[in-house]
């Protein structure tokens, strides 16, 4: 992997851990932030870079996304239930052609960061599906 | 027993556990599984593996989407009595 770097600071409410990963519960959205690229993979400064991501479904494999945003967080409302990793790229044109860089996701620590913005960690979040609704009727 | 159907279109199946008061359920699915009942929002008690007790039970039914995620429980505590009549006696053959 290039030295592309993305830095993913999340804020999270519940927190488990499987096999090393952090499985992070959401409710009806998530919300991330990642550093501002300010360079190129070899260090040249760049500007009005943009990014996109994508969420994988574990087990499935269904794609959601790509999310697109000229800025340094996103809001990702709940697409269906499962768990998920997420995917991250950034691109920037140029001569009006969009030149991509490399996907990361939330596995690879090298990009991302757990809940305290320090600590490389490898993540995925989660949307339970709703529950039954209504009591428990005994008859 | 009877409950509502999940507001979630990848639902696929409604999973059962129980436990005796004061025990709690254990949900973690690999240690307690349940009982898979599929698709459906009612069905006939006791379930297999039920407890032949007369007395309180709790019990919690979650439902379960198309990659095996479990959403939070419905949960309820009520009084059952699973008890099976004694055998017949004084068999006689005449």
């Amino acid at each position: 992997m290039k030295n592309f770097l993305f830095g993913l600071i999340l804020s999270f409410f519940l927190v488990s851990i499987v096999l090393g990963q952090v499985i992070y519960d959401k409710g009806s959205f998530v919300h991330f932030t990642w550093s501002e690229i300010t360079t190129d993979i070899q260090g040249n400064p760049v500007t009005e870079v943009s990014c996109e991501f994508k969420l994988v479904r574990d087990v499935t494999g269904e794609t959601f996304g790509p999310y697109l945003t000229n800025g340094t967080e996103l809001t990702i409302s709940r697409p269906k239930s499962g768990v998920f990793v997420i995917w991250g790229r950034s691109l920037r044109y140029v001569d009006g052609v969009p030149i991509y860089s490399e996907w990361m996701n939330s596995l690879m620590p090298e990009y991302t960061r757990l809940e305290d913005g320090i600590t490389p960690g490898q993540f995925k979040v989660r949307f339970k599906p709703s529950g039954p609704t209504g009591p428990i009727i005994i008859y | 027993m009877a409950w509502g159907r999940s507001s979630d279109a990848d639902v696929v199946s409604y999973s059962v556990r129980w436990a005796i008061p004061p025990e709690v359920i254990n949900y973690d699915p690999v240690v307690n599984p349940g009982v898979n009942v599929g698709n459906v929002v009612q069905v006939p008690l006791p379930l297999t593996g039920m407890p032949n007790i007369d007395g309180q039970l709790t019990i919690g039914i979650v439902a379960v989407d198309d990659a095996g995620n479990e959403s939070d429980p419905a949960e309820g505590t009520f009084p059952f009595d699973f008890q099976p009549p004694a055998p017949p006696t004084n068999l006689v053959v005449g």
